[in-house]
Formats: C-alpha cells, sequence, structure tokens
C-alpha cells in the first residue's frame, strides 16, 4: 500500500518529534491555563474553551511513559471525525511531507497508534494515527 | 445539549467542580463518614469545608457557592474524557472564562467508592 | 580628827549676863542707897521691888538667850549631829551672842528701873523726884553693865567658835558664818564713851543733888547761923561717901577698859603669833584666829593666804619630783645615748661606703637617662612621620569612598535602563511569537488549499522565519541583557562592599591616626619626661657627690657628739643633785603641812 507523500505538521514535545497528518491538524495555538478534569487520567492534563469548544490536552509524554516536561508553549489541535483533541508542544516545527508508511512503534497501547522512524528535515519523527488514537483514549477509562 | 438550571460551584484545592442543584439534598458539615472530592483529582483534600448530602451519603468539598441561574449553556464532554470518573462527568459551563466541569454528585460518590474500595 | 562641842557650852556663854546685870543692879542700888535719900517707909518696898525684879528680869533674860542659843545647846548634848550646816549655825549663834548679851543687859537695867521707879512710885508714894532719880540711876547704869556683860561674853564666844572648827567647821564656812564687818571703831566709841559718860554722869548727879540738898536744907533755916552750923555740918560731914563711890566707879571704869582691851587685844596678839609661825614657814592647814570685825578679816586673809601658800608647796614639791625624776631619766638616756652615739658612728661608717656606691650608680644611671632620651625623641619623630602618613591615608580613602560611591550611583542607573530595555524586548519577543503562531496556522491552511494555497503557504513559511530570526534575536538580548544585569548586580554589590571596606578603612585609618597622635603626645611627654630625668640625674649625681663628703663630715660630728655624750653626762650627773637639793628645800620649807 504505497502512496505519495502527504504533508505532516511535525512538532517536538519532550525532546521527540511528532507528526500528525497536516489534514487533521486544525489549528496551533499557545497553551492556556487549564482546568483539571475529576477522575482523568494522568497523561490528560485538562480542558480549554477554545471556539465555544471543550478541548482535552494530552500530554504525549506521560502518554508514551516517558517522565513529564512541563515546558510547553504551544498546542496542536487535532480533529477527526469522532472528535477532538490537543497535543501538548514544545516547538512546533512546520509542515513536512512524509513518504510512505513506516512500522508501529508497539503492538499495544498508545505506540500502536504510533508510526516511525520517519525522516522529516528537522530529524527522525514519529507520525501518529488520530483516529485510532483517539478512539484508543476514549476507549480508556 | 439541554440547558441546566441551577448548580452549586464548589472549589477543591486548585480544581473547580460544579453539581447540579436538584442533585443536592442539602449542604451540611463535614462528617466522619463524608467522601472527600479531592480524591478524584489524586489529592488528599483539607479536613475543613462542607459536605453535599446526596441521600445518606456525603460528599466533601472546600467551598460551595451556588448559582441559580436558569438555562445554563452547557457544554458536551470531548470524546476523550466521556467516560472520565466512571461517566460521573455531564458536560461544562464557561463562566466569565472560566470552565466548571459539571458533575453528576451521586456519580462522583459512586466513583469515589469504587476508586476507594478497589485496586 | 574631829572633837565634839562639849556639853553646856550654851549655859557657859551666858554665865558672864548672869552675873553682870545682878552687879549692875548692886551698884545702882548702892548707889542710890549712899546718894539718892529714900524716904521713910519707902525702903522696905523698894529693897523688894528690887529682889523681885532683878530675880525675874535675870530668869527671862536667860531663858531668851537660851533659845537664841539652840544649835549650840543641841550639839553639845548630842540632839543634833554635827553636819556642817548646824555647825555653820551653831557658829553664827555664837558670834551673836555677845550682841545679844549686851542688848539684854542694856535692857534690863534701863527697863528694870524704870518699871522699878514706876511700881515703887505707885506703891510706897515716894516723892516724884526720888522715883525719877531711881529710874534715871539704872538708866545710867545699863549701858556700863551691857558693855561689861558683851566684853566677858566675847572671848568665851571665840572659844566656842574654836571648839566648833575642832567639831569640824571648815575655814571657808566659818569666814561665810562670820561675815567680816568692820565696825570696831564704833565699837571702840561706844566702849570708851560708855566707860567715861557713865561715871562722869554718876558723879555729876551726885554733886548736883548733894548741892541741892545743901541748899534746901539752907533755906529752911531760920538765921544765918542756922545755915553757917549747916555748912559747917555739910563741910565735917566729909566726902567719904563721893570718895567710896568715885572709887567704885572709876574701878568699874578701869575694868571695862581692861577687859575692852583684852577682849580687843587677844586676837591681834594670836594674829601676830600666826604671823610668827607663818615667817617661820611652820605651815598648818585649817588654823584660823577667831577675832571679830577688821582683825576677823585680817585672820581670815591671813588663813587663806596660808591655805593658798600650801597648795603652791605642794605643786613645788610635785615639780621638783618631777624635776628629780625627769634629771634621772636624762641621765640614764645620756648614757644610752653615749652608746647610741658609738653605735651611731659605726653605722655611719657603713652609710658612708654606701653612699660612695649610690655615687657611683647614681653616674651611670645618668649616663642611661641620657640614651634614654635620645631614643625617646627618636620615637616621637618616627611616630610624628606614622601620624602624617595615616592622615595622608585617610585622606586618600575619602577620596577613594567618593569615587566608589559615584561608580555605585552610576551602576544603579545603568541597571535600570537595562531593566527598560528589557521589557521592550519582553515585547518584541511577544509580537514575533504571536507573528511566528499566525504564519504557522497560515502556512497550516495553505497546505490543506493544496496547490492553491502553495503560493500563499510558501510566504506563511518565510513570514515564519522572520518571526523565528526576531525571536532568536530577541533571545540573544534577553540573555546578553541577563548578562548585564547580573555584570551590574555584581557590580552594586562589589561597589557597595567598595564603599564599605573604604568605610572600614577610613575608621581604620583614622584610629590609627589618633592612636598615633596620641603617640606623639606621649612621646612628646616621654621626651620631655626623660630629659627632665637626664636632668634630674645629672643633679642627683651632683647630689650624691655631695652626700659622700657630707658623710664623711658626719662622721667627723658623730665622733665629736661621742666625745660629748660623756661630758653631757657628767653634766647630768650634776643636774640630779641639783634637782635633788631642789626637793629638799621644798619638802623642808613645807614640811609641816598637814
Amino acid at each position: 500500500m504505497s502512496e505519495g507523500p502527504r504533508g505532516h505538521l511535525v512538532f517536538a514535545c519532550g525532546g521527540s518529534l511528532y507528526a500528525v497528518p497536516a489534514e487533521r491538524a486544525s489549528e496551533v495555538v499557545n497553551l492556556p491555563s487549564l482546568t483539571r478534569v475529576p477522575g482523568a487520567a494522568p497523561h490528560l492534563l485538562g480542558v480549554f474553551a477554545h471556539r465555544g469548544e471543550v478541548l482535552p490536552v494530552i500530554d504525549l509524554t506521560r502518554l508514551i511513559g516517558k517522565p513529564a516536561d512541563e515546558a510547553f508553549r504551544r498546542v496542536v489541535v487535532v480533529r477527526v471525525g469522532r472528535g477532538v483533541m490537543a497535543f501538548t508542544a514544545t516547538k512546533v516545527i512546520g509542515v513536512s511531507a512524509i513518504e510512505g508508511a513506516p512500522p508501529r512503534l508497539g503492538e499495544s497501547g498508545a505506540l500502536a497508534f504510533m508510526h516511525g522512524p520517519a525522516r522529516v528535515p528537522s530529524g527522525d519523527c514519529a507520525t501518529i494515527d488520530p483516529e485510532g488514537l483517539l478512539e484508543f483514549l476514549a476507549r480508556g477509562r | 445539549m439541554k440547558p441546566i438550571d441551577g448548580i452549586a460551584l464548589c472549589r477543591v484545592g486548585e480544581a473547580r467542580l460544579a453539581f447540579p442543584c436538584d442533585e443536592i439534598d442539602a449542604i451540611a458539615a463535614v462528617g466522619p463518614d463524608a467522601l472527600g472530592a479531592a480524591l478524584a483529582f489524586g489529592d488528599v483534600g483539607s479536613p475543613e469545608g462542607k459536605a453535599l448530602a446526596h441521600g445518606h451519603r456525603l460528599l466533601q468539598v472546600d467551598s460551595v457557592d451556588v448559582l441559580a441561574t436558569t438555562a445554563l449553556a452547557v457544554l458536551p464532554v470531548p470524546a476523550v474524557i466521556a467516560r472520565a470518573a466512571g461517566g460521573a462527568l455531564a458536560g461544562f459551563v464557561l463562566l466569565a472564562g472560566d470552565l466548571w466541569p459539571i458533575v453528576s454528585v451521586g456519580g462522583l460518590l459512586d466513583f469515589l467508592e469504587s476508586r476507594r474500595s478497589g485496586p | 580628827m574631829t572633837t565634839p562641842l562639849p556639853k553646856g557650852r550654851s549655859r557657859w556663854l551666858t554665865n558672864p549676863s548672869s552675873v553682870a546685870v545682878p552687879l549692875g543692879a548692886l551698884l545702882g542700888v548702892f548707889y542710890v542707897a549712899r546718894v539718892v535719900t529714900l524716904p521713910e517707909g519707902t525702903r522696905g518696898w523698894f529693897a523688894g521691888l528690887v529682889i523681885l525684879l532683878v530675880g525675874g528680869f535675870n530668869l527671862a533674860a536667860d531663858a531668851y538667850e537660851q533659845g537664841r542659843l539652840r544649835t549650840i545647846r543641841g550639839l553639845g548634848d548630842g540632839t543634833i549631829s554635827s553636819r556642817p550646816d548646824t555647825l555653820e549655825r551653831a557658829a553664827r549663834e555664837a558670834s551673836q551672842a555677845g550682841m545679844t548679851t549686851f542688848l539684854l543687859a542694856f535692857a534690863c537695867l534701863g527697863g528694870g528701873s524704870l518699871i522699878l521707879a514706876g511700881l515703887w512710885y505707885l506703891i510706897a508714894s515716894p516723892p516724884l523726884a526720888v522715883a525719877v532719880r531711881v529710874g534715871l540711876v539704872g538708866l545710867l547704869l545699863g549701858p556700863l553693865t551691857a558693855v561689861m556683860a558683851n566684853l566677858l561674853v566675847l572671848p568665851r564666844a571665840r572659844q566656842v567658835i574654836e571648839e566648833l572648827m575642832a567639831a569640824g567647821l571648815s575655814r571657808e564656812a566659818l569666814a561665810t558664818a562670820l561675815p567680816g564687818r568692820e565696825g570696831l571703831r564704833r565699837r571702840l566709841v561706844i566702849y570708851a564713851g560708855v566707860g567715861a559718860a557713865t561715871p562722869m554722869l554718876l558723879v555729876a548727879d551726885a554733886n548736883l543733888h548733894r548741892w541741892f540738898a545743901l541748899f534746901e536744907r539752907l533755906a529752911q533755916q531760920p538765921d544765918d547761923a542756922a545755915a553757917r552750923l549747916v555748912l559747917a555740918a555739910e563741910q565735917s560731914a566729909g566726902t567719904s561717901d563721893l570718895i567710896l563711890l568715885g572709887v567704885l566707879l572709876i574701878g568699874t571704869v578701869v575694868l571695862c577698859g581692861w577687859l575692852a582691851g583684852n577682849a580687843l587685844g587677844q586676837p591681834l596678839k594670836r594674829l601676830g603669833g600666826e604671823t610668827e609661825r607663818l615667817a617661820q614657814g611652820r605651815y598648818e592647814r585649817g588654823r584660823v584666829v577667831i577675832a571679830e570685825f577688821e582683825p576677823w578679816a585680817a585672820a581670815n586673809a591671813l588663813s587663806a593666804m596660808e591655805a593658798h601658800l600650801l597648795d603652791a608647796l605642794v605643786g613645788a614639791q610635785d615639780a621638783s619630783k618631777g624635776i628629780r625624776t625627769a634629771a634621772e631619766e636624762l641621765v640614764e638616756n645620756g648614757a644610752q645615748r653615749e652608746q647610741g652615739a658609738a653605735e651611731q658612728s659605726a653605722a655611719l661608717m657603713a652609710t658612708t661606703a654606701t653612699t660612695e656606691e649610690l655615687a657611683r650608680s647614681a653616674r651611670q644611671i645618668s649616663a642611661n637617662a641620657q640614651r634614654v632620651s635620645e631614643i625617646a625623641r627618636t620615637t616621637l619623630l618616627a611616630a610624628q612621620a606614622g601620624k602624617d602618613s595615616a592622615e595622608a591615608f585617610t585622606s586618600a580613602m575619602g577620596q577613594v569612598r567618593q569615587g566608589n560611591q559615584a561608580i555605585a550611583d552610576s551602576v544603579v542607573k545603568l541597571n535600570k535602563r537595562v531593566q527598560q530595555v528589557g521589557r521592550i524586548i519582553e515585547f518584541i519577543d511577544g509580537i514575533a511569537d504571536k507573528s511566528d503562531l499566525l504564519a504557522l496556522n497560515a502556512e497550516l491552511e495553505g497546505h490543506k488549499a493544496g496547490s492553491v494555497g502553495q503560493g500563499f503557504g510558501l510566504v506563511a513559511a518565510e513570514m515564519r522565519r522572520l518571526a523565528e530570526n526576531v525571536m532568536t534575536s530577541t533571545r540573544e538580548i534577553s540573555r546578553l541583557i541577563e548578562d548585564i544585569r547580573d555584570a551590574t548586580n555584581a557590580a552594586v554589590m562589589a561597589t557597595e562592599a567598595g564603599v564599605k571596606a573604604t568605610d572600614t578603612g577610613a575608621g581604620l585609618a583614622t584610629t590609627v591616626r589618633d592612636g598615633l597622635g596620641d603617640i606623639v603626645e606621649f612621646a612628646n611627654l616621654s621626651a620631655d619626661a626623660m630629659q627632665s630625668i637626664s636632668l634630674a640625674t645629672a643633679q642627683q649625681q651632683a647630689g650624691s657627690d655631695q652626700l659622700v663628703s657630707a658623710m664623711e663630715d658626719i662622721n667627723r660630728s658623730t665622733r665629736k657628739n661621742l666625745e660629748s655624750a660623756g661630758e653631757m653626762a657628767r653634766t647630768q650627773g650634776e643636774l640630779v643633785g641639783v634637782s635633788r637639793e631642789l626637793e629638799q628645800a621644798i619638802t623642808t620649807f613645807g614640811g609641816t603641812r598637814s
């Protein structure tokens, strides 16, 4: 299933590079103050209201079980069919074209919805499957 | 989402919680068997505060302010957190730029009980 | 020591009056019987009345006198104890006894004769002229009798007073009890007047009576022949009665004179004896001659003089005893001194050697002091130089401090400016950040628009690079500002530390300057002091040289002193002899004192 190069929004978070398909990335905003959600998982930092919508903020570093890094300046808003979510970012690199589909990074958990490594000008990055990840997160507790 | 009439705005530490007024039987003093809402944020909570009576159960919060405004617009819960607190999260209200999660008293009490007796 | 007053002295004192009054009465009766012719039939009454009155008056007068001598009687009987006050009262009674007797005798004779004349006239009815004459005879004889009684009592009173003194009456108390009245002349005039006038008046009375009687008889004669017969009879009758009367009166007057002379002369004679005794140097304490009037004053003065002389003698004896003791001690001391002089001589020899040594060390000290003085002067100069340096340092520190303060102020100003720049940079950074975000979203939108948005995307990417460049620059500037801030903070701290250090330095320098000032002052003082010491030691050197020669002189003097001490001992021995003689003489002079 070879595909042509697709545009991805590449961003750095906790020392790693991530990429989401550009057509799923709806916006990049500065990280506002967050409202904590009762009974939420640790990677769900909180929610904020944006353009009449409640956006849940997910820390990718915590999600993949790495030590937390709080130096986030921005969030990348990702919109899929079922809903919306925002990923924390220390720095947004920009839109890069990524060719082909690299293998999954893991068999279970959140890593099952990440692929890599994929080469971008800034280095190797992990591409995120937004629909799958949202499903996974919505399924969780 | 259906608008909501009358909520109790509660503070638990730094966090905010809004409860539908029709779910609260009474605002009472803190009893020894009251469940602390702080537990929902992974905190121990302060020993003082108020208790919201729901049936025979008590939910302890730091402070309570009743907002009697009717027909408050309720924002829907994003899919990612739809199952948070055992599904006790009913939506959000936006008041003066601050988001307040609307939580079912009974649902939260159930969640806290399950968490205390659970793993 | 004291002899009590003999018993019956009061009676003894009044005995003369008891004798004198009947004697005077007897004389009067004799006179009346011889001269006054008592009418027949009245003589019996007259004799009876005389006996009755003489007896009665005598008894009354005696009772009165005994009453006046109550204390003397009491002392003699032992009913009154012998105390200074009773003795003094007794002496006063004794001294007044003479005058009492005189007045009583006078009153008895005078008053008695007048009463006799009155009673006799009333009872026997003699002629009035005869009764008056009888009364006048009594009055005339009264004074004489009184004087005699008084003169008889006086010696007795003196004896009683002497006995009172023997009983313990002190001389001083006696002097107060018997005040020395000056009445000797008046008393002598009275004695003489009474002694001379009484016989004269009695003789004149007798003659007048005779003449009147003769004239009366002659007048009663019928003729001349009868008158001649009467005259012849009168002539032949003789004058035997008159002569007898005259002899009696003269005898009375002579007795009176003898008694008076005896009474007044006796104390004077005894005073003479006392004076003789004093002249012989036989002093006795408490001796006094009892007398009256001026002699009593003289006797009192003599007695007081004797007492004073005795006191003086006692003092002189004590003094001479003191002189002798002192002289003896002097001799003893002289002996000791002689020995001491010998020891002194030996000690002085040793002292002389020490003095010479002292003179040598004085020379040494003088030389040392000279050196120390020079060192002190050098110290003074060094301290002065140090003080000047410290002052220069202090002023330099002041300048440094001012410089530091200026730097600190400038640094603070700079810091403020840098902070302002920092705020501007933050603002620029914020704008750049927002631009970056806008450009990022524009790029994203451009990409979503596909080939249409490609050019838009390129512009947005360019814009992002620009914003990133700005942000890189602002980050760089921020870093620089941070560096500047750190540097200025360090500078501020450094200058503050510098100011503090200069303050401390200035303080220390001031302390050093003050300390050096003190040193200069002290060095000045010590330089002065050392010069004084140098001078003093030079003088001391001269002094100790003189001391050496003085010691030699003293040595010579001591040897002479030793020789003279022996001489002195001999002289003192003589002094002791003389003082013993003096004491002996004084003791001999006042040896009879009690």
